[in-house]
C-alpha cells in the first residue's frame, strides 16, 4: 500500500488543486463580504469585490470537505516519508507548522455547519458581522493550510525528503 | 456588536443555528483538551496499518503513531452531543448563556492557544 509513490503523488496533486480552488472561492467571498460593491465595475479589485458571494457557500463547503478528506488520505504517506525526514534532519519549525495546519484545519471543519447556516438564504442583515467573521476565519485557516503544505512540499523538493 | 445584544427570538428558536454554533464552539475548545491529555478515540500506526483503541500499546514494529484522526473523531462525537443537547434546551435557558458571536471569538482564541501549545508545550 505504501510503495506506489505515483498514487500518493497523484492524490497529493489533486489535494493541492482542490485547496487552490477552495482558496479562490473563499478569498473572493471574503473580499466581497467586507467591501461589497453593487454598481458597474471596471478595475481588477472592484471586479473581485463584485462577485456574488452568496453563490459560493455550497461550493466552499464541498471543496473544504473534499480537500480535508484528500488530506486525510495522503497524511499516512506524509507521516511515513516526509515527516520522518523532517524530524531526523531537525526541521523543527517545519514540523510545528504541519502540526498547526492539521489542528487548525480540524477547527475549520467544525465551523462548516455554522458557516452554512449564516450563508443560507435569505441573508439577514443583523447576521452580517458574524457571517463576515466566519468567512474570514475559514479563509485564514485555508491559507495557513495551503501555505504550510506548499512550504513543506518545497522543502522536500530541496532535498529535505 | 456587544454581548448585551440578546439573541433574537428566531435565533433562539432555530435548532439548526443553536446546534451549529454549539458544535463549532465545543469542538474548538474540547479539541485542545483531547490533544493535551491524549483522549483520542483511536490511534493509527501506518507502518503496520494497525488501529488501536485510545492510547493502548500497539503490536511489535508499529512505528510512528498517528493520533490526529482520533483527536478529530473524539472531538466530533463530543461536540455533536453538546450541539444536540443545546438545541433541545428551552429558549429562556439559551438566552442566559448562549451568544452567536462565540462562533468567531472561540476559534480565534483557541487557535492562539493551539499555537502556544504546539510551540511551548509540545504534542
Amino acid at each position: 500500500m505504501w510503495h506506489s509513490s505515483e498514487l500518493w503523488l497523484t492524490l497529493l496533486i489533486i489535494h493541492g488543486l482542490a485547496a487552490f480552488l477552495l482558496l479562490g472561492a473563499l478569498t473572493h467571498q471574503t473580499i466581497s463580504v467586507w467591501v461589497p460593491i453593487h454598481v458597474h465595475v471596471s478595475s481588477f479589485f472592484d471586479r473581485a469585490r463584485a462577485v456574488s458571494a452568496r453563490n459560493y457557500g455550497a461550493a466552499i463547503i464541498v471543496l473544504y470537505i473534499a480537500t480535508f478528506l484528500l488530506g486525510c488520505i495522503v497524511y499516512p504517506d506524509y507521516k511515513m516519508t516526509a515527516s520522518n525526514v523532517l524530524t531526523s534532519q531537525h526541521w523543527i519549525k517545519a514540523n510545528w507548522g504541519f502540526e498547526y495546519k492539521e489542528h487548525v484545519l480540524a477547527f475549520g471543519l467544525a465551523l462548516l455547519p455554522a458557516y452554512w447556516y449564516y450563508w443560507k438564504p435569505p441573508l439577514i442583515g443583523e447576521r452580517d458581522f458574524v457571517r463576515a467573521m466566519l468567512t474570514t476565519i475559514l479563509t485564514v485557516i485555508s491559507w495557513i493550510g495551503f501555505l504550510v503544505g506548499h512550504v513543506l512540499n518545497n522543502i522536500a523538493g530541496l532535498g529535505g525528503a | 456588536m456587544s454581548h448585551a445584544h440578546t439573541i433574537t427570538a428566531e435565533e433562539a428558536k432555530g435548532r439548526h443555528p443553536v446546534f451549529a454554533i454549539t458544535f463549532g464552539v465545543v469542538f474548538c475548545v474540547f479539541y485542545l483538551f483531547v490533544m493535551n491529555y491524549g483522549w483520542q478515540l483511536f490511534t493509527y500506526y501506518p507502518a503496520t496499518n494497525e488501529f488501536v483503541l485510545f492510547n493502548h500499546p500497539p503490536g511489535p514494529g508499529a512505528g510512528a503513531a498517528m493520533k490526529w484522526y482520533g483527536y478529530v473523531a473524539t472531538s466530533l462525537i463530543v461536540s455533536t452531543l453538546a450541539g444536540l443537547v443545546a438545541s433541545l434546551l428551552p429558549e429562556h435557558m439559551l438566552r442566559r448563556a448562549w451568544w452567536p458571536g462565540l462562533i468567531w471569538v472561540v476559534p480565534i482564541v483557541t487557535s492562539v492557544v493551539l499555537f502556544y501549545m504546539i510551540v511551548y508545550v509540545g504534542d
